[in-house]
């Protein structure tokens, strides 16, 4: 009996999962799906709070000045 | 003949002819080939050393080969002086290799192009410098394609750097016997707890370990990219890298019995004078184009040789943190010095698919010269290896041999015999000398040093 529980034990303990069909890299796959998916949100995230920023505050006047003064040079 | 390490790229395979080697580009390669080749990156990379240099063959020199099968391209690459692999370099070589794919890959994606696989025996070095050599492993970005070699990276190189770091245990004994790299989820169970809380550890390694031991396999799920992966995601998670890697401690090793050698030896500091002459005078006389130095230690009289006229040393030891020390100097003084761990009673052997994937190191180290400086008792009283077999040995490895013998009379080796028995009876000057003559060699000279019972030869093997 004591080794049958024995045998049971090493066998859980010991085997390790089969990558027989799944291909280790597999893991890496996901994990760059996963980023691709947070680079989305992120990137959504951002386009939004520009959006709701832009709602809200008024383009600061230094920068109507540089932007102005932008235009001139392309005049020239 | 086809290097048969070469044979699983379908897109061309590397063949040696005589002195030369030769990439034979297949029609499945060309156009990812041509599109590097045509942009400036090709010379900057050369010019740099950053890739092997090589040539485009003209279609005269093509037909003047007079190959058969698909040879879309051929190019002829500079012959390297020594061919190592990783589970031969010291840590901070696999260190230094990592970090120089990685950036080599940044730059790379800076113009449009990438790296399809990830192999660790893709760097070689040119002295302690990385130097890339798998140019068909060159090709162009597509927006949003995933970084299929993601794994391949982290099996070749940040999981053996995680094992030295993190343990005692060497990481080229498991390298050398898994060709394609360490075992993630093996090492998972080795690594201690803190390393988990490394975010960066976390996504790298036990993130997608954890995804692939969950997976179940089924025949009609099978899992494919199903977003684009941003180029700017692709280039965080090699910095990402670059980021863990420079900053994993040096291997926990204890102390070793080789640590600071060169300070605690026998010698006192005439002997050791008159010892650095000898070396001194013998290289400047054979001015080796490469010189072997067994047992070098920290590599103090390999940096000699190489101030004295040797042109390149490879050093060989057992010992992995006087290695590190020796390969961190040679790569920062950019000296033509390679370290490789050897143990040479269990030398790398011929391996991989029918043992010709890897070869042994005896088939890849060739030199003019080769030195033993206080080795030769190791192996014959450390490892009860006859001295006929370490006389052929070295003859082997080169024409002229320099060694220092040790006789029983010194410290160092009565230190040795003090808790075993002396079944060495064979071990003198005398039987290594005859040892020399039947392996084909004659002493040129022998020189016992001043103040010391120990010896310097210099051997050279007969004409055949």
């Amino acid at each position: 009996m004591h080794f049958k529980i024995a045998a049971i034990l090493m066998f859980i303990l010991l085997s390790n999962p089969t990558y027989a069909y799944i291909d280790p890299g597999t893991g890496s796959m996901f994990l760059q799906t996963f980023l691709a998916i947070l680079a989305m949100i992120g990137g959504g995230i951002s386009v939004f709070w520009k959006y709701l920023k832009n709602l809200f505050v008024k383009p600061s006047k230094a920068k109507e000045n540089k932007d102005s003064a932008g235009l001139g040079n392309q005049c020239d | 003949m086809t290097d048969p390490y070469s044979f699983r790229d379908h897109s061309g395979h590397v063949i040696i002819k005589g002195e030369r080697i030769y990439r034979i580009i297949t029609s499945a390669g060309l156009a990812d080939f041509q599109k590097f080749y045509s942009h400036p990156l090709w010379n900057i990379l050369q010019d740099k050393g950053k890739i092997q240099r090589s040539r485009l063959l003209t279609s005269s020199e093509c037909n003047k080969l007079a190959l058969e099968g698909d040879v879309a391209a051929i190019i002829e690459h500079e012959v390297l002086p020594l061919i190592s692999y990783p589970y031969e370099w010291p840590f901070e070589a696999l260190r230094t290799a990592a970090l120089y794919h990685l950036q080599l890959h940044l730059e790379l994606l800076e113009h449009g192009f990438t790296l399809k696989d990830a192999s660790a025996y893709n760097i070689q070095f040119d002295g302690a410098s990385p130097l890339f050599i798998d140019i068909l492993s060159i090709k162009p970005y597509q927006d949003g394609e995933y970084w299929l070699a993601h794994n391949q990276f982290i099996q070749h190189f940040l999981a053996p750097l995680l094992l030295n770091a993190y343990s005692a245990m060497p990481f080229q004994l498991w390298l050398r016997s898994s060709l394609e790299g360490i075992n993630l989820a093996a090492l998972t169970k080795l690594l201690p707890l803190r390393t988990r809380l490394n975010y960066r550890l976390w996504l790298h390694l036990f993130l997608p370990v954890g995804f692939s031991l969950n997976s179940v396999p089924r025949a009609n799920k099978i899992i494919r990219p199903s977003r684009n992966l941003p180029k700017k995601v692709m280039t965080m998670m090699l910095k990402q890298l670059a980021h863990i890697i420079a900053r994993l401690p040096s291997p926990k090793r204890g102390y070793t019995a080789w640590e600071n050698y060169s300070h605690s030896n026998s010698y006192d500091e005439k002997t050791k004078e008159d010892k650095i002459r000898v070396v001194r005078n013998l290289v400047t006389e054979i001015s080796p184009s490469t010189l072997i130095d067994i047992g070098c230690n920290e590599g103090h009289y390999s940096r000699i040789a190489l101030n004295s006229g040797a042109r390149r040393v490879i050093g060989l030891d057992i010992d992995g943190t006087s290695l590190d020390r020796a390969f961190l100097l040679a790569n920062k003084q950019r000296q033509k010095f390679t370290l490789l761990i050897q143990d040479l009673a269990n030398p790398s052997p011929s391996q991989g698919w029918l043992n010709k994937e890897r070869f042994s190191i005896f088939s890849r180290l060739k030199a003019d010269c080769v030195m033993a400086l206080a080795v030769i008792h190791h192996l014959a009283i450390g490892r009860n290896l006859p001295l006929i077999d370490i006389a052929q040995m070295l003859l082997t490895l080169a024409p002229h041999c320099l060694v220092e013998f040790v006789s029983k009379e010194d410290p160092m080796v009565k230190l040795m015999l003090s808790q075993r028995e002396d079944i060495f009876r064979e071990y003198n000057l005398d039987q290594f000398s005859k040892a020399i003559h039947l392996a084909g060699g004659t002493i040129l000279f022998s020189h016992q040093l001043t103040q010391s019972t120990r010896v310097l030869l210099h051997i050279k093997r007969k004409q055949p």
